[in-house]
C-alpha cells in the first residue's frame, strides 16, 4: 500500500483548461429539457464508485471515504475504496472498530475529510452552508472551477426517505460531480453527484435540485463542503 | 438572551468538534444551571439501521450568549438510569408515525419555533393562558414527533424541566 500513496505525492492535477471543462448542452431525465450541465457528470459516473461498504474492513458508513476515493479517481489517483477505508482506519481518520455496528464503520466528519486528503498531499478545506463560501452558488463555482467538492448533507432528505433524516443534520457524504444551469438565464437548477449510499441501485451521477438542496444542505445542521484548493480536472 | 436560531449552528458546530464523527443532537429542552437558563441537548450516533445504540452524551449551553457549559459524556456521568438502559444497550430509532420528508422538517421547523418562544418563559412562577397553550404544543408536539425510545432520554435530560411543566402547565 505504500507503493499507492508515495505515487500520489508525484500527480499533479490537471488544470482547469482541460477538457472536461467543456460545457454541454444535454437532457437530465428529471428535468425533462434541455439544459446546460457542467463536468460531463454522466461519463465521469461511469469511472465512480456508488456503492459504499463493499471493502474487506467491513466498513459500511463509509460515504466520507468513499466520496473521497471518486474525487481521487477524478483526479486521475488510482485509490479505490478499499485503499482508502485501509489508509483511513491505520491512520485514525474515521471512526472504526470491529466491535460498533457495520453502517457506523468508517464513519468521517468533515475535518477528517479535510485531514485525509491533506495527508495524501491533496490540498483541502471546509465550508459549512451556513457560511458565504458554503453557498449553494459558491459550491457550484467550485466544481465549474474543476475543484473536487464533496458535501455533507442530510441523507433523507435527498433520498426522500423520512427514517434516513434523523435530527435533520449533516448525515451523509456525497460526491459532486458537475452542475445544471439553464440555458438561457445561466440560473442554476442543481448539481449531479455520486451518492454511494443509495446501494443496490445506479447512483453515480444523480441530479439533485436547488430546492431539494435548500434542505439537505443549506438548513441542515453541521452540512458542509470539502472543497479542493486547486482544480483536480 | 440570544435567539436559538443564533445559537443552534453555533450548538451543532461545538458539538461535532467536542463529539467528533456521526452524531446527532436531540431537540433542546430549557434548564437551569446554578440560577443560569441553558439549552441542553443529548447527543446520539447517526447512522441508518433502526436498531442503534442509546443516547451517549450531553451537552449544555448557556441561552444567553451561548457558552458551552457542560459536556458530559455518559460513561462518566450518566443523565439516564444506567441499570435500566445500560450504556451499550440499543433502542430503536423508528419515527413514531409515517411522515413524508417535508411533513417532517415543517414539523421540526415548528417544533424550533415553539421552542424559541418556550426558552423565554421556562421556569417563570406565572404564565399567560397563551404562554401555557403554547408550552402544550411543544410538549405534544415533541412527543409525536422523536422516536418512542427516545422519550425517556427527553424526560431524564430535562427533569427540572418536566418537573415545572407539570406544575405549571
Amino acid at each position: 500500500m505504500s507503493n499507492v500513496f508515495d505515487d500520489i505525492e508525484k500527480i499533479e492535477p490537471k488544470t482547469p483548461e482541460a477538457e472536461s471543462l467543456e460545457n454541454n448542452i444535454t437532457p437530465v431525465p428529471e428535468l425533462g429539457e434541455s439544459c446546460e450541465v457542467y463536468g460531463d457528470p454522466y461519463e465521469l459516473g461511469e469511472r465512480l464508485d456508488d456503492e459504499q461498504g463493499d471493502n474487506p474492513y467491513g466498513a459500511g458508513g463509509d460515504c466520507g471515504l468513499v466520496s473521497i476515493a471518486n474525487l481521487l479517481t477524478t483526479a486521475g489517483i488510482d485509490m479505490g475504496e478499499d485503499d482508502v477505508v485501509g489508509y483511513a482506519i491505520k491512520n485514525n481518520f474515521c471512526t472504526y472498530s470491529p466491535f460498533i455496528p457495520y453502517d457506523q464503520r468508517g464513519g468521517t466528519n468533515c475535518y477528517d475529510r479535510v485531514n485525509l486528503l491533506q495527508s495524501l498531499g491533496v490540498g483541502a478545506s471546509v465550508c459549512f452552508s451556513n457560511e458565504a463560501g458554503g453557498s449553494i452558488e459558491s459550491v457550484a463555482e467550485y466544481i465549474e472551477d474543476g475543484r473536487g467538492v464533496i458535501l455533507g448533507l442530510n441523507a433523507g432528505v435527498i433520498w426522500d426517505d423520512p427514517s434516513a433524516v434523523g435530527d435533520g443534520g449533516s448525515n451523509h457524504c456525497v460526491f459532486a460531480t458537475g452542475t445544471v444551469r439553464d440555458p438561457e438565464s445561466g440560473k442554476l437548477l442543481g448539481i449531479t453527484v455520486c451518492d454511494s449510499g443509495r446501494v443496490g441501485e445506479p447512483s453515480s451521477s444523480n441530479f439533485i435540485s436547488v430546492d431539494v438542496l435548500r434542505d439537505a444542505y443549506i438548513d441542515a445542521p453541521r452540512a458542509n463542503c470539502v472543497v479542493t484548493d486547486n482544480p483536480i480536472r | 438572551m440570544t435567539d436559538y436560531s443564533v445559537i443552534s449552528p453555533r450548538v451543532n458546530r461545538v458539538a461535532e468538534m467536542v463529539v467528533g464523527r456521526d452524531m446527532s443532537l436531540s431537540y433542546p429542552v430549557p434548564a437551569l444551571i446554578n440560577g443560569i437558563l441553558a439549552d441542553r441537548f443529548f447527543v446520539y450516533g447517526t447512522g441508518f439501521s433502526k436498531i442503534r445504540p442509546r443516547p451517549f452524551a450531553v451537552l449544555t449551553v448557556a441561552m444567553d450568549g451561548g457558552m458551552v457549559l457542560e459536556y458530559a459524556d455518559c460513561h462518566v456521568r450518566d443523565f439516564m438510569d444506567t441499570e435500566k438502559y445500560p450504556l451499550d444497550g440499543k433502542i430503536n430509532y423508528t419515527l413514531p408515525q409515517k411522515v413524508s420528508v417535508k411533513e417532517f422538517k415543517l414539523e421540526q421547523s415548528t417544533i424550533n419555533k415553539l421552542y424559541e418562544l418556550i426558552r423565554r418563559v421556562a421556569f417563570k412562577d406565572q404564565l399567560t393562558e397563551q404562554e401555557r397553550k403554547t408550552v402544550a404544543a411543544w410538549y405534544v408536539m415533541l412527543e409525536n414527533s422523536v422516536p418512542r425510545d427516545l422519550v425517556p432520554f427527553y424526560q431524564a435530560m430535562g427533569k427540572e424541566f418536566y418537573e415545572w411543566v407539570v406544575k405549571y402547565v
